[in-house]
């Protein structure tokens, strides 16, 4: 079990990480995502005692390894990072290159009560598990990243940590590699049942994993839920990683519960509400989402006042076997539209000067919190 | 042989220059025969004096520079740059200045005194050591920092998990991986020590048969005007200085 509460990191003064609070089961797995420099690999610092903190508290199973009330400005309780059972990979996964595979493992041991023999039993039973086994002479060097990786986690878990943080594991392995990696991660990290967090910029791996979803955006957790699917898109950074089309927007008025009209640039927009329980102020920002696939597109290109349909100009059209996306642009907005080969063909003969209309249908069409780059909710 | 280009041409000329220059030098000491042995003697208990001291310097050197450089290349105070400059000073000063300087200290200073008076510093061995000492710490300083700084932070973050503190984790892991650099950085201070002469000739005094270090023998030789033993101390540096530079390349792999 882990316990994040109110957990502040500030550099010189200036917060990185603000009031982040979550709870981790034993044994559940929780993708940390976020876009880059947000503060994810500040936050798994912070838990693993890398970082100090400026006030908040950790607790892992049940022990509290982290305590500072911020007025101080020194912790009250500060475990060591190797005192709290925290194994830690870091992105670079941070091999030591004069070492073999095999000393690199054992190095997790070196600080163990154990006997030499216990050591090299245990070294040699994780190299086994993890088919590392042949490289066991190798030094990092000569291998590819793929099996750095899991030489790093090889040397992480063969401590029995109770919590293990994983620091984008996957941001240099090429395309091609990730999937079988995912899946041995997932097997490795499903036979363990250790509490684990992902830190990662790719949505990928929050399907992988089917694990927690925590959404770090401009220092404060903006979405937290036990999983992720594609009809709870209520993360604007989480909507954008979908794919979803994201448009700035602004309440015009509250047409019937749980239904919004709202300002689009110039266009007119009906969209329902799920997941904001508070009532909408007019004029407040917010955001509107709606996927890439199910608009219609026609030819038209003239001004329309009609609700729900956007005035676009085409930019591109990438080609994907038998798909299509669409770029247009709508005033100063990007939208992605994803039609058929066909579709496509039919349409590219009847539009003049790139100028479409996008038809969205009203039920596809939510609307979510906007955030300010602080992380705070406008509106 | 690689192929004749402009470069490998350019690279031959500069070795073939630097053969020529020295080994004029061996073939004047080779030429005729040696007048006095009694010289040639002191030249070689130079030459031992100078490799001893040389070797115990860089050992303290090696001691004392890295730990204070690991400090300083991961501390971020605000007067670092002026604690770096003070403590690397010797390093632009000529080694006559900082022989002077520390002479100063021990003379004048109560502090200074009592470590002269302890150690037995002024005309003997010691005071060689603790001249070239003096001068060569701020190489090993600037040098060593610069190395540390190319270890990755999350190398040390690793092994904190691990149970390794700062201190065990540069001594029982980053060391050992950073072997030819540690070899080059001894070189770098051994050199400094083995060639210098001002230092040692005011701390060590120049006393013939005691502190004369093979630089200072070669300038008494060059004094007493025998072309040929001055050709034979030479060509004695030239080989030791050779030997320990291959030593080294062979260690830096």
């Amino acid at each position: 079990m882990l316990a994040v509460e109110e957990l502040t990191v500030a550099f010189d003064r200036v917060p990185i990480i603000e009031d982040i609070s979550f709870r981790l089961e034993k044994g559940e797995i929780a993708v940390l995502m976020g876009p880059n420099a947000s503060g994810k690999t500040t936050l798994i610092k912070a838990i693993a005692g890398l970082v100090s903190p400026l006030k908040g508290r950790v607790i892992l199973e049940n022990n509290l390894v982290f305590k500072a009330d911020g007025s101080s400005g020194r912790a009250i309780v500060n475990i060591p990072p190797h005192l709290r059972q925290i194994g830690y990979v870091p992105s670079d996964y941070a091999l030591f290159d004069h070492l073999t595979v095999r000393d690199n493992v054992m190095l997790g041991l070196a600080k163990k009560p154990l006997s030499k023999h216990e050591k090299e039993e245990k070294v040699r039973s994780i190299l086994e598990l993890m088919n590392l086994e042949k490289y066991s002479n190798t030094k990092p060097p000569a291998l590819s990243s793929g099996l750095k990786q899991k030489v790093a986690l090889a040397r992480a878990l063969v401590t029995e940590p109770k919590l293990l943080l994983l620091d984008e594991p996957f941001s240099s392995i090429d395309p091609a590699s990730k999937p079988l990696l995912r899946l041995d991660l997932k097997k490795l990290l499903n036979s363990y049942r250790i509490t684990t967090i992902i830190a990662t910029h790719d949505v990928e791996d929050a399907f992988w994993f089917r694990g927690r979803v925590l959404v770090l955006t401009g220092r404060m957790i903006t979405h937290n839920s036990p999983f992720l699917s594609d009809d709870t898109v209520e993360d604007e950074y989480l909507a954008k990683s979908l794919g979803f089309n994201v448009l700035e927007g602004r309440i015009v008025r509250n047409v019937e519960p749980g239904k919004y009209l709202v300002e689009v640039g110039e266009s007119l927009v009906l969209a329902k509400t799920n997941s904001i329980g508070r009532k909408l102020v007019e004029g407040g920002l917010v955001n509107i989402v709606f996927p890439p696939n199910g608009l219609r597109l026609t030819p038209e290109c003239q001004e329309s006042i009609k609700v729900n349909a956007l005035k676009a100009y085409l930019l591109d059209a990438v080609e994907k076997f038998g798909q299509v996306t669409l770029v247009l642009e709508v005033g100063s907005l990007k939208v992605r539209a994803d039609v058929s080969r066909g579709e496509w063909e039919k349409l590219r003969g009847e539009v003049s000067k790139n100028c479409l209309t996008i038809l969205l249908p009203e039920n596809s069409i939510s609307v979510i919190e906007k955030y300010k780059s602080n992380g705070d909710v406008d509106a | 042989m690689g192929e004749l280009t402009p470069l490998s041409m350019v690279a031959g000329f500069i070795i073939a220059f630097q053969l020529i220059i020295i080994g004029t030098v061996f073939y004047v000491a080779l030429s005729s025969p040696l007048s006095s042995t009694e010289l040639l003697q002191e030249i070689k208990e130079s030459a031992i004096l100078s490799v001893e001291t040389s070797l115990i310097t860089t050992t303290i050197v090696l001691m004392l520079s890295i730990p204070v450089a690991y400090w300083f290349s991961r501390q971020d105070l605000k007067g670092k740059h002026a604690l770096r400059a003070l403590l690397s000073i010797p390093y632009v000063l000529s080694p006559s200045a900082s022989g002077l300087i520390l002479l100063t200290f021990l003379v004048k200073n109560p502090l200074g005194r009592t470590l002269n008076e302890s150690l037995v510093i002024i005309n003997s061995f010691n005071g060689i050591v603790v001249a070239q000492c003096f001068l060569a710490f701020p190489i090993g300083l600037i040098y060593f920092a610069a190395v540390f700084k190319t270890i990755s932070p999350s190398l040390e973050e690793v092994a904190r998990t691990l149970g390794y503190g700062r201190i065990e984790a540069l001594y029982r892991i980053f060391l050992p991986s950073l072997k030819p650099q540690v070899v080059s950085g001894a070189l770098l201070v051994f050199a400094r020590a083995f060639g210098d002469f001002g230092a040692s000739l005011i701390l060590g005094g120049g006393i013939r048969g005691r502190t004369v270090t093979l630089p200072i023998a070669l300038y008494f030789v060059n004094q007493y005007g025998d072309i040929i033993l001055l050709a034979y101390a030479l060509s004695s540096y030239v080989l030791i200085a050779y030997m320990i530079l291959f030593l080294t390349s062979m260690l830096e792999r």
